[in-house]
């Protein structure tokens, strides 16, 4: 719906979907999707469980077949054409190594399949293997492998063959966290290397961040947004968008009065928001839908100051919560108005340290505050919260922090 | 003190229950060892290894061997290949009507082998079929097939079937697909099932007396026919060897089972 192309694409289309939609039985897995995935780019589809990654990435691969809608690759309409005769190759979340098979003839597999010469086989299969860095092994079997080993093999399975695009499915969710950062970092450095294109499923949002060049954000089979890191961070087109990638203070809002020309990254509005009263904000997009709107404001770009603030736009609050975040103190304020801010500060040896139950100022800049649509799901499906307090960790059990009655939309 | 002798009775009963069960095995082993005097090989008489080193002393009796061996390797062979592909079918695909294929798989099993031998009589009576090598080795495929379907199926269960999503993703067309992939990984529950129903064809005497022609007796025939008139020590010595077979092809199965899964 709210899915837009935030900046133009370089290099040729590898990947298209042109309104591709899966159903299985009344349930639409994926919806209308459009899509397109240049070369060379490392494109990530994020989103909560069940949202449809995993249908999307078996519908290039060719295990799917779209309900309707077109998919091409590299301009050619391929919808029902089959796996083995398509250009592209998955990592399994599991890896799907063959138990049977050496690592050597895992690798091996694909081009044995395409009727490469032996000769060039053997060097191609010992290339691949040094560029995962897994040389020495190819004579055991998977099952004598650790299991970044055997990630490290299915990775070089499907690159042995050159895909178009490579497509991996959660492929660090069964590692532990030490070896998924030091994965990520080979998969970006791997793809860097071969200059591959890299179809990426995650529901991890910083992996995705740290990881993307673009990112699609899904939600019920539908794109929310497609954009770079920073856009889908700074600019979601959506509360739903806003609160799954990192935190984000929403509040239900609306426009007051519009600036007289539009401006670059969307117009500059005055809003009222709810329990703060009226506040400049940025549309996310442009132009806004009719509906409800948010005004959405990161946690980290809000300053405690026990003074009013000579500079930027402020709010008096009543600090209600101080927790230890490691790096960051999250501070939980509330305004007069009953609107509760969450503020994630970086506590130093001078600044004020605020107390429970006492009197603060909390600002930030005026480019900080955005206002986004808040209709694109259904209400039940935003995290609770929204509209009135802020939301902090979305879609896991929500904490409902105390809330004034009669504030909830 | 109680308990020790609660635990000496308990030892006692089953090995008594052990005596029991493989009392008639032992006596056929034992007599492979034994030079009768007259024609019945019942009377303990004394110790010989001569029916070991004829084996084959009697021509009738070896045609009847060699009958059984070729029926059970070709019914073998015909329901191996029949029930793993029914198996693979009702565990990869839902389908109409797979529940009652399920079920008409169980139905040889628990259907008394005398009613499916004589309709199966009746059958080839009524067809105008000619009993034969053939109406046995049909009977025999017929109950076979629903051992190795089930036994294979069995395997299956845990068959993790991305593999064949992962083979087609690298270029494997179908037929490359199972015979690199899926054949490999799930040849040993075939083999067991195999070999599984080799020894069931062997040794079936009552569906076998209703579909075997005139001049074409097995060695489970030969054996009943032959009790009323004479009991050849090969008779125990072929016996024994069949069971050797049987038991050692069992561990070797298992033996290999284990060696994989290591
Ligand atoms: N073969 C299928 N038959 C029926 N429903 C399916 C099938 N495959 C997926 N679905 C449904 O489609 C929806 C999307 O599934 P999908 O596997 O694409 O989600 P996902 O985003 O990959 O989730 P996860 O993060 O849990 O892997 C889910 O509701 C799922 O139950
Ligand atoms: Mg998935």
């Amino acid at each position: 719906m709210h899915a837009q192309e935030s900046r133009g694409i370089d290099g040729n289309p590898v990947i298209q979907f042109e309104q591709v939609s899966k159903a299985f039985g009344s349930l639409a897995a994926v919806h209308e999707t459009d899509l397109t995935i240049a070369e060379g780019e490392f494109f990530s589809l994020l989103g909560p469980s069940g949202c449809g990654k995993t249908t999307t990435l078996r519908m290039i691969a060719g295990f799917e077949r779209p309900t309707s809608g077109r998919i091409r690759l590299d301009g050619v309409e391929v919808s029902t054409v089959p796996p083995y005769r398509r250009n592209v190759n998955t990592v399994f979340q599991q890896y799907a190594l063959f138990p049977h098979l050496s690592v050597f003839d895992n690798v091996a597999f694909g081009l044995r399949s395409s009727r490469t010469p032996a000769a060039e086989v053997r060097d191609r299969v010992e290339e691949m293997l040094a560029v995962v860095r897994l040389p020495d092994v190819s004579l055991r079997k998977p099952n004598q492998l650790s299991g970044g080993q055997q990630q490290r093999v299915a990775l070089a399975r499907a690159l042995v063959n050159r895909p178009r695009a490579l497509l991996l499915d959660e492929p660090l969710g069964a590692l532990d966290l030490k070896l998924r950062e030091s994965m990520q970092a080979e998969l970006k450095r791997i793809q860097g290397e071969l200059g591959s294109t890299f179809v990426y499923v995650t529901h991890d949002q910083g992996e995705a961040l740290t990881m993307s060049d673009r990112i699609a954000v899904m939600h019920r089979g539908r794109t929310e947004q497609i954009g770079t890191p920073q856009d889908i961070y700074h600019r979601p087109a959506s509360a739903f968008v806003a609160s799954f990638i990192g935190n984000a203070n929403l509040l239900r809002a609306q426009v007051v009065e519009r600036a007289p020309a539009p401006q670059p990254g969307g117009a500059r509005l005055v809003v009222e928001v709810s329990g703060l009263g009226r506040y400049p904000a940025t549309a996310t997009v442009d132009p806004l839908p009719a509906g409800p709107l948010l005004f959405m404001l990161r946690p980290e770009a809000i300053v405690i100051t026990e003074d009013e603030p000579a500079q930027g736009v402020a709010v008096a609050v009543t600090i209600t919560e101080v927790t230890f975040a490691g790096a960051t103190l999250r501070c939980a304020g509330r305004s007069d108005g009953g609107a509760t801010l969450d503020a994630a500060i970086v506590p130093t040896a001078v600044g004020a340290r605020p107390q429970p139950g006492t009197r603060m100022w909390m600002s930030w800049q005026h480019e900080a505050a955005r206002l986004v649509p808040a209709d694109s799901a259904p209400a039940e499906d935003l995290p609770a919260g929204t509209g009135a307090a802020p939301t902090r960790v979305p879609l896991t059990t929500p904490t409902t922090p105390a809330r004034p009655a009669g504030e909830r939309n | 003190m109680r308990a020790r002798l609660g635990h000496l009775a308990l030892t006692a009963a089953a090995l008594g229950g052990f005596a029991f069960l493989f009392m008639p095995i032992v006596v056929i082993v034992v007599f492979s060892f034994n030079q009768p005097v007259g024609r019945f090989n019942l009377v303990w008489h004394s110790f010989t290894l001569e029916n070991w080193l004829h084996p084959f002393a009697r021509d009738d009796i070896n045609a009847t061997v060699w009958r059984s061996l070729r029926v059970a390797f070709v019914s073998m062979v015909a329901a191996g290949v029949m029930g793993t592909l029914v198996a693979l079918a009702l565990v990869r695909y839902r389908f109409r009507g797979g529940a009652l294929v399920n079920l008409l798989l169980v139905l040889p099993l628990t259907t008394p082998e005398i009613v499916m031998g004589s309709s199966l009589a009746l059958l080839f009576l009524d067809r105008g079929v000619e009993r034969s090598f053939w109406t046995i080795a049909i009977a025999h495929t017929m109950f076979c097939v629903s051992f190795v379907a089930i036994t294979v199926k069995a395997r299956l269960r845990g068959f993790d079937w991305t593999l064949e999503d992962a083979a087609m993703d690298l270029g494997a067309g179908p037929w490359r697909t199972f015979s690199r992939i899926t054949f490999p990984l799930i040849l040993p529950g075939v083999l067991a099932a195999a070999l599984l129903s080799f020894s069931l064809s062997i040794d079936d005497f009552i569906i076998t007396s209703f579909v075997a022609g005139e001049g074409d007796t097995t060695f489970p025939l030969y054996v009943f026919g032959a009790f009323q008139r004479e009991l050849a020590p090969q008779v125990n010595v072929i016996s024994t060897a069949l069971l050797l077979l049987s038991v050692g092809a069992l561990a070797a199965s298992v033996l290999y089972q284990r060696a994989r899964l290591r």
